[in-house]
């Protein structure tokens, strides 16, 4: 997406991924649980699909995590 | 702003598609679809909406009835219309000092608190959605509150680009916000405030996880795809609630709070200690003004050039509100803080260059209207300003005359002589000869021609003339 898109969206149509994940930072120690609970399954993920060779070839640093919460 | 004829929706007033602003008459209407009239509701059963309102940091807000309504808004589409008390005089960020920008985003933030402390929240933490009253900071969207489900705040990017990326560039950088505000209407993305801040600025309050951190996770996020609604949702179900929002808004109200501003000596402001003319003048000078002013009451007078706002003070006795003007920020930051201290709410301090005044920006540039556009003042005072646009910015004495009468009101107006040594310090940095027409007899011809001159008295030092006049026709 150009970046112009991303930035400058209506805001009442996008709030931003990334100013919403730093809000965990933003939010201190009370963030720390939350930053936990999301990233854990994205760290371990990779390693839990016993196919690291694959995801390094095709560079997916953000391939889904395995035990992602369901919507809502 | 103009007062409407027949109903019409504010030009500002459409990103948020469950509410808007429509002027009808003298009124300020606000008009609620379905779901923001839900919300409507939960925020007027709210303890501190009421508060808030009363010590007047939330613009007052009654629901129009049924039989009042006009026909300015249909049942189905708009159940809910509220009416706004109406603001004095309209001002946007890039008008505003650091002071101001800062007491404006600290409300903003302690609104945000006492909202999710009532299981509310603000979808958005928009400059503009704050205006002044004097040296008070009103918040004036109230659609922007709704009901909280969880998750982090969707107003956080907005706030960062329009409060707190430009109150940090001007507290660690001694860098103008106002130029940037002014050139967009979105505020300042991550990515320029960053390229902005030097490795050691990380070291810096707010520097690290609003600028630096922000950035790289927004540029990391940046054509994922994954969408900011699913990040939402993720962080909702992760745990991302009220005491985690409270506990980020939190930290930010007292990251605003704690930033200061801390430029050196202007010229200006210490100008009252500096200036050439003596306290005699300067009496008679500020009985000339009160005896020109005070036989009618302006609704909105205009003080230009009001430096420390002697003169504003002494205006604000006859007439509604005063918007007091000065290209000065340091000036004005100083002027503000005074007025706050006395929590005056009749005097608006603003940043404006009279040669360079706000332009109109945003969409179809209507969202946000000129300062020229908004200024519609029954009096002017121009006291000790000509001499700096007719020779501080070349501008020829004839276009200053027909500016001042395009104002349209009662002008109180100023004229330093060419021998005053403050006209002789502007002359002294411009070529000799450049200005031979800057002269009292030229100044008063152009005058007369536009204007019906009521009195005038010059000063005993014999260099300054002042002169009460209506625009004549």
């Amino acid at each position: 997406m150009p970046s112009f898109l991303h930035a400058g969206a209506p805001y009442y149509l996008d709030a931003g991924t990334g100013s919403m994940l730093v809000q965990m930072a933003v939010a201190g120690v009370a963030g720390a649980a939350v930053f936990a609970k999301v990233f854990w399954a994205r760290i371990t993920g990779p390693f839990r699909r016993n196919r690291p060779a694959d995801l390094a070839e095709t560079e997916q640093p953000d391939a889904q995590p395995q035990h992602q919460p369901a919507d809502d | 702003m103009g007062v409407f004829e027949a109903p019409s929706v504010d030009p500002a007033s459409f990103r948020d598609p469950g509410s808007n602003v429509v002027y009808a008459g003298a009124d300020v209407l606000r008009r609620l679809s379905p779901v923001a009239a839900e919300h409507w509701r939960s925020l007027a059963g709210t303890t501190f909406f009421g508060e808030r309102v009363s010590n007047g940091q939330i613009v007052a807000t009654e629901e129009v009835r049924r039989a009042e309504r006009r026909d300015v808004a249909d049942e189905n589409s708009w159940p809910v219309v509220l009416r706004h008390e109406r603001i004095p005089f309209v001002s946007y960020p890039y008008e505003w000092s650091f002071s101001q920008l800062q007491d404006a985003a600290a409300l903003h933030i302690a609104l945000l608190l006492d909202a999710l402390g009532e299981g509310m929240t603000m979808q958005d933490g928009y400059a503009y959605n704050l205006q002044f009253r004097g040296a008070a900071p009103v918040f004036i969207d109230i659609g922007s509150f709704e009901t909280y489900a969880g998750g982090p705040w969707p107003g956080y990017r907005q706030f960062c680009q329009t409060f707190l990326f430009p109150l940090l560039l001007q507290a660690h950088k001694n860098f103008s916000f106002r130029p940037l505000l002014r050139g967009q209407i979105n505020g300042i993305e991550p990515a320029q405030v960053r390229g902005l801040m030097a490795g050691p600025d990380l070291a810096r309050a707010g520097v690290l996880k609003h600028v630096a951190l922000h950035n790289a996770v927004d540029a990391r996020n940046a054509g994922k795809g994954e969408g900011s609604r699913a990040t939402a949702d993720q962080l909702r179900a992760s745990g991302f609630s009220d005491a985690v929002a409270a506990a980020a808004a939190k930290n930010m109200g007292t990251l605003v709070r704690k930033l200061r501003w801390k430029p050196g000596d202007s010229h200006w402001t210490t100008y009252q200690q500096t200036s050439t003319y003596t306290d005699a003048e300067r009496d008679q000078k500020k009985t000339f003004v009160r005896d020109a002013l005070s036989p009618r009451r302006a609704g909105l007078l205009l003080d230009l050039g009001c430096n420390d706002g002697t003169f504003s003070l002494l205006a604000q006795d006859h007439a509604d509100y005063v918007v007091a003007l000065d290209n000065d920020e340091q000036t004005i930051d100083l002027m503000y803080r005074r007025l706050r201290a006395e929590g005056n709410t009749k005097i608006l301090p603003l940043v404006i260059d009279l040669t360079d005044p706000s332009p109109a920006i945003g969409w179809r540039s209507r969202e946000r209207p000129s300062f020229l556009e908004r200024a519609e003042p029954d009096a002017v005072l121009a006291l000790a300003l000509v001499h700096h646009l007719a020779i501080g910015a070349n501008i020829p004495l004839p276009e200053v005359v027909s500016w001042l009468r395009s104002l349209g009101g009662h002008l109180v107006v100023e004229f330093v002589g060419p021998e005053d040594p403050m006209s002789r310090r502007l002359l002294s940095n411009k070529p000799a000869g450049l200005f031979p027409d800057y002269r009292l007899e030229v100044f008063e011809t152009l005058l007369a021609e536009r204007f019906d001159i009521e009195r005038q008295l010059t000063l005993a030092g014999g260099t300054r003339t002042l002169y009460s006049a209506f625009p004549r026709g």
